[in-house]
């Protein structure tokens, strides 16, 4: 009976969740800098029509641009939950560990020496940043004594933010490319395009299917190391591969989107909150309301002061500080 | 060994190494006294600050160089001893005034300054500092206050979390406000940032001095207070020392004595998390004998982190803040991987 | 302890207090000497003329410690013997480099070289009063210094007051006459190409963000006054503090421009941006791009504050109409 209960209570989530997403998409859609009445809107999404001026703002800026912050929000979320099971740490968060800052140092970087670089590449150099700030962070951690808790993972990535931005402030310096790559950290998805999209959706898509898969034994990781090994999961194996997993989500967002932090943070712990420890379920949802997350920040950074933009990652980050703090308040357990 | 001969060799240890690093200090000011635009033989500062230079040569030494050395040295000590105080008191061999958010704080505070204040009446020489303090000082009292438990006081594994949680909303806002700059003024503002050593006048050095003078004798003073501290509240408070309070103090120390040096310096990072570690590895930890090694580590770092930046990257001067986070973080991140074996 | 505290703070809380009344004082003394410094000029141009202008031979030794002053003087024909260099291009702006060959790079202007300076034992210094009018006693150091304001009025305000202390202020009136003429003729030119009523605006594009370029300088003034340009709707809307407005690539077609011109900010990313823009739709199907009305400026030129500068912008918009 209980079981039942549960089981409606996820169906019920989901089904709102969904719900919630597709609002938010078409609210995000429907207004922006130009006033479109929602009629036009969506004939330029089904029906479109290429010789209308008022259907390529939609087609071509508006509706891409909110998918890329679906998606770019869905694997910034999956990718927090994931490194939060597989480490057994709510701190965990490519933001603040620093896994974005190290593919946006990277995408910064190429961008100053190898101009004209294609976005697929791009793309490729983004995991490989995003792979060498969590290969650092790692070896840091398992070169710890008594493993990783939850402060010195958060200041391990901190310590490795912090050299990683001062690096990159180092060689904007002397290579004099200036304020390029504060726009770069900031983050944005103004210039998603379909052409990144055609790139972005699969890679997101695929590697959160393949998160999903691995949900069980995430779970089991997730509730104590020694019960999943009794349990017959292959600890070490499940860990580099959900990292894998993380550092390419985390990679491809970053590429087309810079260093957008704390979705990863606050998403898998909201999600926790709803439905409880099986990561099966976590992961896709925490997909969702990421998505829903980052689509309203977007939304937001544009509606403010019209047709005037902010930085997405301020909008993000006044939801993440005040719940990292509360987060930080509760952590009671290891204090 | 019994424990008098044990603590003998500990002072002779943290004797030896503070000559060493005397030496080494001095080697490095007398490098960095002879670095500069302006070719002066080794002789010439030498006899310039004798007394006997010329008009130009007077100059350069007295009104450029000597104030910006004495800067990066009241800095770099104040960043060294700040750092082991912070680690001291929160029990946490990664707490740093950066990574508790004063940089961070400072930035904004500079960032404000650039972009609202930047007409207002006074010299900028000492508003940039007076608002970048501010800006260091709210910040940590912000993170204390979130950090502070009714029942417990400030908690050391929170203090940290929560100042990591408030830099990085800081500088989200830091990183709003320098797009919006233009072009010059975001150059200065990114190497401020950068540490760039940014004080370089004796109002500076002014400013900077009775922090140093003042605070750093006392928390010396006091340093068995905060070889308590290394043994747990618990057993600090067993042996009668009053935790929470003296916590609050040296915190408050620690945060005054980092955001008098970052506002002369720049956002410089490491140095606070770097300087006490080595000291440690070379004093022991002991604050009687570890503390002023802390100091004069921060002290050849930062000097020879400024020199370094200035005299080999010509045209283009590397701010001192980099070169510290590239030779200091890498570094420091090995002292890690060492400890464990 | 407590004791300790206390004493502590009280004189931590002094030092800091007299760290402030010394600002103050500063402050104050520093207001009222350029006051009395302003009524004695006033009172001399009343009175005894301007023998008290700092007037000097134009082939003095100078040290421009501001780019704007630089190019200002190169309008004069005066080459300084060393100059601060451009913040963002960390050199010589490039439209004027190949003029000052051989001449000493002081730094930038927020964070001048004073060793430099020194070095070169300049003769005479001028300085931005916004950027470095504090630090004027620094300066007075190593050679007389003039500060001039290079905020209020125009430029050929700017331009007259460096004119007076090297005595060619004839010069700069030619420079001035001749600069007028040239942009009504190129006026001319382009309402000749574009229409009478043609509308235009100025957007610029920067790493991560499409700015439209207001009324305000660099750009409102050469293109909205000196020729005589109409602006697009909606670029009189941009507040008249700001300098230019970020944005939404949505709201382009709104501004309904018959001619748009375009700077495109140094760096691959910028450019890169300004490519991937050319290729969306929205901006294909602009009534000015359509009618092949968009035209990318030499941006140093145009952005450069200064007369050299908007004379060189003349030549760059003449060149971009004469086919």
């Amino acid at each position: 009976m209980m079981k039942r209960n549960r089981a409606f209570a996820v169906c019920l989530w989901f089904i709102a969740a969904i719900a919630a997403l597709l609002a938010t998409i078409f609210l995000a859609t429907s207004y922006g800098a130009k006033e479109l009445t929602l009629e036009t809107v969506w004939e330029a999404v089904f029906r479109y029509d290429a010789a209308l001026s008022s259907h390529q703002i939609v087609h071509d800026l508006r509706f891409p641009r909110v998918l890329g912050a679906a998606f770019t929000g869905m694997a910034f979320a999956v990718a927090g939950a994931i490194m939060q099971g597989v480490t057994r740490n709510p701190m965990a968060d490519t933001g603040i560990l620093g896994v974005n800052a190290g593919s946006a140092f990277v995408v910064a970087l190429s961008f100053a020496f190898l101009p004209g670089i294609s976005y697929s590449s791009l793309m490729v150099m983004s995991f490989i940043g995003a792979a060498l700030a969590t290969l650092f962070i790692v070896m840091l951690g398992s070169a710890t004594p008594g493993g990783l808790t939850s402060l010195k993972l958060t200041v391990a990535g901190a310590i490795v933010a912090a050299i990683l931005h001062s690096m990159s402030t180092g060689v904007a310096i002397y290579f004099e490319l200036s304020q390029d790559l504060a726009f770069w950290y900031a983050g944005g998805v103004s210039g998603v395009t379909w052409e990144h999209l055609r790139m972005l959706v699969p890679v997101i898509l695929i590697t959160i299917a393949w998160s999903v898969t691995m949900g069980r034994s995430i779970t089991f990781l997730s509730l104590g190391e020694e019960s999943a090994v009794n349990l017959g999961v292959k600890t070490r194996r499940i860990r580099l591969l959900g990292m894998t997993a993380a550092v390419i989500l985390s990679g491809a967002s970053v590429s087309v989107a810079g260093a957008i932090g704390f979705v990863g943070l606050v998403v898998p712990h909201i999600v926790r909150r709803l439905i409880g420890v099986d990561y099966r379920l976590i992961t896709p949802l925490s997909a969702i309301f990421g998505a829903i997350l980052l689509v309203w920040a977007d939304f937001a950074s544009r509606m403010v002061n019209p047709p005037r933009e902010f930085a997405i990652g301020a909008m993000v980050a006044m939801v993440g500080v005040p719940f990292f703090l509360y987060l930080a308040r509760k952590e009671r357990r290891e204090l | 060994m019994n424990i008098e001969q044990l603590s003998r060799s500990r002072v002779r240890r943290a004797l030896i190494a503070s000559a060493a690093l005397l030496v080494i200090a001095i080697a490095v000011i007398a490098i960095s006294l002879n670095t500069g635009s302006l070719r002066l033989t080794p002789l010439a500062v030498l006899r310039t600050l004798l007394g006997g230079g010329s008009s130009d040569e007077n100059l350069v030494m007295f009104e450029y160089r000597l104030p910006r050395i004495i800067v990066t040295m009241l800095a770099g000590i104040g960043l060294g001893i700040s750092g082991a105080i912070l680690q001291g008191v929160s029990r946490n061999a990664l707490a740093d005034p950066g990574i508790l958010g004063i940089n961070a704080g400072a930035a904004l505070g500079l960032m404000l300054f650039v972009s609202f204040f930047r007409s207002m009446e006074g010299p900028a020489a000492l508003l940039i500092p007076l608002f970048t303090f501010m800006g260091g000082a709210v910040t940590a009292v912000i993170i204390f206050l979130f950090a502070y438990d009714r029942h417990r006081g400030i908690i050391p594994a929170r203090l940290i979390l929560v100042g990591i949680a408030v830099a990085a909303g800081i500088s989200s806002l830091t990183l709003l406000l320098s797009l919006r700059l233009d072009p010059n003024i975001y150059a200065f503002a990114a190497r401020w940032l950068a540490g760039s050593v940014w004080g370089r006048e004796w109002e500076h050095v002014w400013a900077l001095l009775p922090w140093i003078v003042l605070l750093v004798p006392f928390v010396y003073s006091r340093s068995r207070t905060l070889d308590l501290f290394a043994m747990g509240d618990d057993a600090a408070a067993s042996v009668g020392s009053p935790v929470s309070r003296d916590r609050i103090i040296f915190l408050s120390i620690a945060v005054a004595i980092s955001c008098a040096s970052v506002a002369m310096v720049g956002g410089i990072g490491f140095i606070g998390l770097a300087a006490p570690h080595i000291a440690r590895r070379l004093a022991g930890p002991q604050h009687r004998f570890f503390l002023p090694v802390a100091g004069m580590v921060g002290l050849v770092i930062l000097v020879l982190a400024d020199t370094i930046g200035r005299s080999v990257f010509q045209p283009n001067a590397i701010p001192a803040g980099v070169v510290v986070a590239a030779i200091g973080g890498p570094y420091f991140l090995y002292l890690l991987f060492k400890t464990k074996t | 302890m407590k004791k300790w505290m206390i004493a502590l703070m009280t004189i931590m809380i002094i030092s800091v207090l007299s760290a402030c009344g010394q600002v103050a004082n500063t402050s104050k003394t520093g207001a009222s000497n350029t006051g009395a410094s302003n009524t004695s000029n006033t009172g001399k141009e009343s009175g005894d003329g301007k023998s008290d202008l700092l007037v000097h031979s134009p082939d003095a030794k100078i040290a421009s410690m501001s780019i704007h002053i630089t190019n200002n003087l190169l309008a004069l024909g005066i080459t300084p013997v060393g100059s601060v260099i451009g913040g963002d291009v960390k050199d010589f702006l490039p439209h004027v480099a190949d003029r000052l060959n051989g001449v000493a790079k002081l730094g930038v202007v927020a964070d001048p070289d004073m060793e430099a300076v020194l070095g070169l034992k300049p003769d005479i210094i001028y300085i931005d009063d916004v950027y470095s009018g504090n630090d004027k006693s620094k300066f007075e150091k190593i050679a007389p210094t003039i500060s001039i304001d290079m905020d209020s009025g125009t430029w050929r305000d700017h331009l007259k007051r460096i004119a007076e202390h090297v005595g060619r202020e004839q010069q700069a009136d030619q420079f001035i006459e001749h600069y007028e003429e040239k942009a009504a003729q190129v006026s001319k030119l382009i309402h000749n190409e574009l229409g009478q009523d043609a509308k235009v605006m100025a957007i610029r594009m920067t790493a991560k963000e499409l700015r439209v370029m207001g009324t305000r300088r660099p750009l409102g003034p050469i293109m909205f006054e000196d020729l005589k340009l109409n602006m697009a709707d909606g670029v009189e809307k941009i507040a008249a503090d700001q300098p230019y407005e970020v944005i939404s690539k949505e709201v382009l077609p709104d501004y309904n421009a018959d001619a748009i011109f375009v700077i495109i900010s140094k760096g691959n990313e910028a450019k890169r941006n300004f490519d991937e823009m050319e290729k969306n739709p929205v901006w294909q199907n602009l009534k000015a791009v359509k009618n092949k009305h968009v035209y990318v400026l030499d941006g140093q030129k145009w952005l450069d504050y200064s007369s050299i500068g908007h004379d060189m912008a003349l030549d760059d918009a003449e060149k971009l109409f004469t086919k």
